[in-house]
């Protein structure tokens, strides 16, 4: 049984971690779901595992990557589960307007091409998405995608070769 | 020197790891062109990255877009209905392909008609009766029988062989009535049974 003492601690911590890794997992999120709905609702099913973690134990040594790790397989099972209602919301729901908070990267890139590349990037397979988030949002090695997507390595560089190839052209095609 | 890298080729180097295409890398450190065209490639890849996440962090919802656009709501219905319509109507054509193959035709009355009229033919049953008496005689004979409402027609020969079989109702009386000079009578329903008599009585 834990001690009351202990609580306030892990409380805190669990503040913390939530407070450190929520933008980046509900991006991935919706990155992967295209859905700000469905990724919100995910995003609060992997905190609560997060929860449940730190109270079974043992804790991850890297947080960071258990989240990630977590988050992609409660994708794929919302991906799963709700097919139906996944067919139904194909992911337009893309409406930038607050873009007051635009730093230089979005001063190069205007709001249609934001819009394209969106798109574009919600045609990319499944696989595509995965590998592209992995490797360029979250910044794993082939290595570490290929073993959490249980592909060979050749198969994430090829995945991740074409989902550039493709978004390059919907960029160049709004230039 | 190797001739200068593709575009595909500048892309398999930015998706491989550093250790990987040391001969495209070593062209890469020799020419500047390439260099420069690598360069411009990692500088649209991360572009490419900073706005999917912008974009992603940017997504509003589904309820918020239709508070803004009043079409919006409709769209997700007005999709609904159209599977649910087309899953129906396709439905409904394969019962009726399935009935039609299974040798199902449609029966009108005109069809119903037309073959009372050949079985008339066939059995020789005599002629209308002119007489209104006769009418009346057939008429009760069948007041047991529960006739139809006031003012329906009957070919009279339909009626005096097979009555059922000819009933003929509304719209395709005069089709009942178009090639031949048959009389028709008219049946009124009494306490003591139906009275009927001829269309030429009616005038």
């Amino acid at each position: 049984m834990r001690k009351p003492a202990s609580l306030p601690e892990n409380q805190a911590s669990a503040d913390a971690l939530f407070r450190g890794h929520q933008q980046r997992v509900v991006r991935l999120c919706r990155m992967m779901l295209g859905n700000p709905d469905d990724a919100d609702e995910v995003a609060q099913e992997v905190f609560l595992k997060m929860l449940g973690q730190r109270e079974r134990g043992p804790e991850p040594a890297d947080w960071k990557a258990w989240l990630t790790r977590v988050a992609i397989n409660a994708c794929h099972d919302r991906h799963r589960s709700g097919w139906w209602k996944w067919w139904k919301r194909d992911g337009r729901e893309l409406l930038d307007t607050d873009l007051t908070s635009r730093d230089t990267v979005h001063e190069a890139i205007s709001h249609e091409q934001t819009e394209a590349l969106w798109r574009a990037f919600r045609k990319l397979t499944p696989r595509q998405q995965e590998v592209f988030i992995l490797r360029q949002v979250e910044g794993w090695s082939t290595r570490e995608t290929a073993i959490e997507l249980k592909l060979s390595e050749q198969a994430v560089k090829l995945q991740l070769f074409r989902g550039l190839r493709r978004l390059r052209e919907a960029l160049r095609s709004h230039q | 020197m190797k001739p200068c890298l593709e575009d595909s080729e500048l892309l398999h180097l930015l998706a491989a790891d550093a250790g990987d295409n040391a001969d495209h890398r070593q062209h890469l450190m020799e020419c500047s062109r390439c260099a420069a065209r690598y360069e411009e490639a990692v500088r649209e890849a991360g572009m490419i990255t900073s706005a999917l996440a912008h974009a992603a962090d940017h997504l509003i919802s589904r309820k918020s877009a239709a508070e803004a656009s009043a079409y919006e709501p409709f769209g997700d219905r007005f999709r609904l209905a159209a599977i649910f319509s087309g899953a129906a109507a396709f439905g409904g054509a394969a019962a009726f392909a399935l009935l039609l193959t299974l040798g199902w035709r449609p029966v009108s009355a005109s069809n119903r008609l037309a073959q009372v009229a050949s079985n008339t033919a066939a059995s020789g049953i005599a002629s209308v009766n002119r007489d209104a008496a006769r009418g009346r005689t057939v008429a009760s004979s069948y007041a047991g029988n529960s006739l139809p409402a006031t003012g329906a027609l009957y070919a009279a020969e339909a009626l005096t062989n097979d009555p059922l079989a000819g009933l003929v109702y509304g719209d395709s009386l005069s089709a009942a009535n178009a090639n031949a000079n048959e009389d028709l009578l008219f049946c009124v329903p009494e306490e003591d049974g139906a009275i009927c008599s001829t269309s030429a009585e009616q005038g």
